[in-house]
């Protein structure tokens, strides 16, 4: 597809499924194996434009319109209509009880006209008695009540057919959608994605990816992440292939079934499929070896690992588990991106021997500095290599202090200014201030500021941490997981991944604070003192730098996201408000 | 308590000892999951051992819906 012709990301979406008409656009595994929904091309945009149609009665240009549906055939063609309609489509996670408090502060922050549900979010919005959301908030938020009762409810099915979309027209530099980011729950921020950025995006993802109609894209990222919508839903369309998906349950229940689909479609062409970094650990981790009896990943042709801190140990694992099956290592691709930038910022380079890792000398790390080793030892870091930056987009790697432009291999903070950097956070202009309007010493810019840690080496970019957790003393970086692991090796009541290192101001200067789950049964062998003064000893032998204070908290109340991942922000605030779970040490003497 | 209930309970308390890195009898049946503080995805996870286990469909929300093994193993036993 020549994408010079197209502006809007519209116009690509008429355009391929006039092309593809009866190819299948969206094979839905509705149980994660067996059972199929799918939908061509075509039938999808008489869908969209019917139901398109439909809601442009109730609503006008910019409307903001929340997409609730569970992953499936349903949240594409909610979500496509609503671009066709010209209103603005808000995905967000469909309520449940732990993430209600989201669902109602995006409500708050985006004050949408309509959302799109299923039968049973609809009723447990604004259907009848005491435990429906307007109910349970009118006391305390009765904003978000009101705004819950005015909202209309539409669900794709129930649109009766007639012919009544009236054509729209959109411009390039229109917002297209808003994606919440999964930063924070009280305050979240909603990123305005233009046609203009997405077009981008997806062309550069599918050169970086060699991705096009010939291939198959397989996947069970949620379509309310980035991720799952931006490089599956659609970048799918925009490359002419087919996207095999199920729901991110259906994997985690059974990790088995993103491999199981990636091996039984292989008939039909290529595979192109990836995920966080976690969804590889599972892998290794839940799959049994009689459920590997008969896969064939032969034709994976790229598994990308993405929107979490990757791990070289990952990889290994991976790779060692599944080559018997026909993985091919090369095939294992690090990206970078964020939602701010539209989604990729550096992606896959095919010329190279991937992955790519380095090992990074310690101490130069410290002082900003990446040298690299050709062996590991305990004088090393590996940094896994997130590919190539996106051209004709600069992206820099800036002193957060200075504001100068470091020299290649030179650690600092990475900024991006491009036609993939979003318009700003929905009326939130404080924060768009803070975060998409920084310029250079020099006065260049505006710059996206990512927050993100890294070196460029050439047009490879590396990340090696985040800019807010890094703990500065004396002069000398520290990075906290390094710190943890070498906490973690310190005492055998500890476990890995079980702690959190951060920095304090005190006494005007900047001290290292340590909190350790300690396991359950940890004091009957040994003791708190014992535990702290170890953890004390070891940071200070490996890192030369003294711990300020050691807090050991109950086992399994670290502060960590759904996914596993450490909120070390999260637990700095727990800290410096006394809200940890300290334990409690029994008189284990006695 | 019948010896089926027995089993799907030793089934539950193991898994979820091993998923927290403890012994089985540090898994006190009648404390509530969100104490264990188990994150969402291996509680999904254990949704998926468990279907398999007893080869039948469940909700990913089943460790949300019930508040702790005793009241799981309860709703367990009469499924069949």
């Amino acid at each position: 597809m020549n994408d010079l012709e197209f502006e809007t990301y519209k116009q690509v979406i008429e355009e391929q499924c006039n092309v593809y008409g009866e190819k299948d656009l969206y094979v839905f595994l509705a149980d994660g194996e067996e059972t199929i929904e799918k939908i061509t091309y075509q039938d999808f945009l008489i869908k969209v434009k019917n139901v398109a149609g439909n809601i442009q009665k109730y609503l006008t240009k910019g409307d903001r319109v929340l997409i609730l549906y569970p992953p499936g055939i349903d949240f594409n063609v909610a979500f496509i209509s609503c671009v066709y309609a010209n209103v603005l489509p808000v995905p967000l996670y469909p309520p449940d009880t732990r993430s209600l408090d989201r669902v109602l502060n995006v409500i708050k922050d985006c004050n949408p006209k309509a959302a799109f549900a299923n039968k049973q979010t609809i009723e447990k919005f604004s259907g009848a008695g005491s435990q429906t959301f307007i109910q349970k908030n009118l006391k305390e938020n009765p904003f978000i009540a009101e705004t819950i009762s005015k909202l209309s409810f539409f669900n794709v099915d129930e649109f009766n057919y007639e012919n009544s979309y009236q054509d729209v027209i959109c411009k390039p530099h229109d917002v297209m959608y808003l994606q919440y980011t999964s930063g924070s729950t009280s305050a979240p921020k909603g990123v305005m994605v233009t046609h203009d950025n997405l077009i981008n995006n997806s062309r550069y993802i599918a050169e970086f990816f060699g991705q096009d109609d010939k291939e198959i894209v397989v996947s069970w990222i949620p379509p309310f992440h980035d991720m799952g919508l931006i490089k599956d839903v659609l970048t799918t369309i925009y490359t002419g292939s087919t996207l095999i998906f199920m729901a991110p349950n259906s994997f985690i229940r059974k990790p088995v079934r993103w491999l199981k689909a990636i091996s039984d479609y292989k008939h039909l062409g290529n595979i192109n499929s990836g995920g966080p970094n976690f969804a590889y650990d599972l892998c290794v981790k839940a799959i049994t070896d009689d459920q590997m009896d008969g896969l064939d990943l032969s034709h994976w042709k790229l598994a990308y690992n993405g929107s979490e801190p990757i791990y070289r140990k990952t990889l290994d694992e991976f790779y060692n588990k599944f080559k018997s099956v026909g993985l091919n290592r090369m095939i294992l691709e690090p990206v970078y991106g964020l939602a701010e930038a539209t989604l990729m910022v550096s992606g896959p380079t095919i010329e190279d021997n991937n992955p790519v890792i380095r090992m990074l000398d310690k101490n130069e790390m410290k002082i900003n500095r990446a040298v690299y080793h050709n062996l590991e030892s305990d004088q090393t870091i590996p940094v896994v290599c997130c590919g190539k930056i996106i051209p004709e987009q600069i992206t820099l790697i800036v002193n957060p202090d200075t504001f100068e432009v470091c020299k290649n291999k030179e650690i600092g903070e990475i900024w991006v200014k491009g036609r993939c950097v979003a318009a700003g956070y929905y009326e939130n202009d404080k924060a768009t201030e803070e975060t998409f309007k920084a310029f250079l010493s020099n006065n260049e810019g505006p710059f996206l500021r990512t927050g993100d840690l890294g070196f460029l080496d050439g047009d490879r970019l590396y990340v090696s941490g985040r800019l807010k957790d890094l703990i500065i003393i004396n002069g000398s970086n520290h990075y906290p997981q390094d710190i943890e692991m070498t906490v973690y090796s310190s005492h055998e009541a500890l476990r890995p991944n079980g702690g959190i290192a951060f920095s304090v101001t005190a006494d005007e200067s900047e001290k290292l604070v340590v909190v350790y789950e300690v396991k359950r049964n940890a004091f009957k062998y040994c003791n708190e003192e014992d535990i702290v003064n170890s953890i004390k000893r070891k940071v200070f032998q490996v890192h030369s730098i003294p711990v300020y204070d050691v807090v050991l908290i109950e086992s399994s109340s670290l502060p960590k996201t759904s996914s596993g991942k450490l909120q070390r922000r999260l637990c700095k605030q727990q800290y410096l408000n006394n809200l940890l779970k300290v334990i409690e040490v029994q008189n284990s003497e006695m | 308590m019948s010896s089926k209930n027995s089993d799907i309970k030793d089934f539950i308390v193991n898994n979820i000892a091993k998923l927290l890195d403890v012994t089985p009898d540090k898994v006190q049946t009648n404390e509530p999951f969100d104490r264990f503080g188990i994150d969402s995805i291996s509680a999904v996870r254990m949704v998926g051992v468990l279907e398999d286990y007893l080869d039948t469909d469940l909700p990913s929300t089943l460790l949300w819906d019930y508040n702790n093994i005793d009241d799981l193993v309860e709703y367990l036993s009469v499924l069949e």
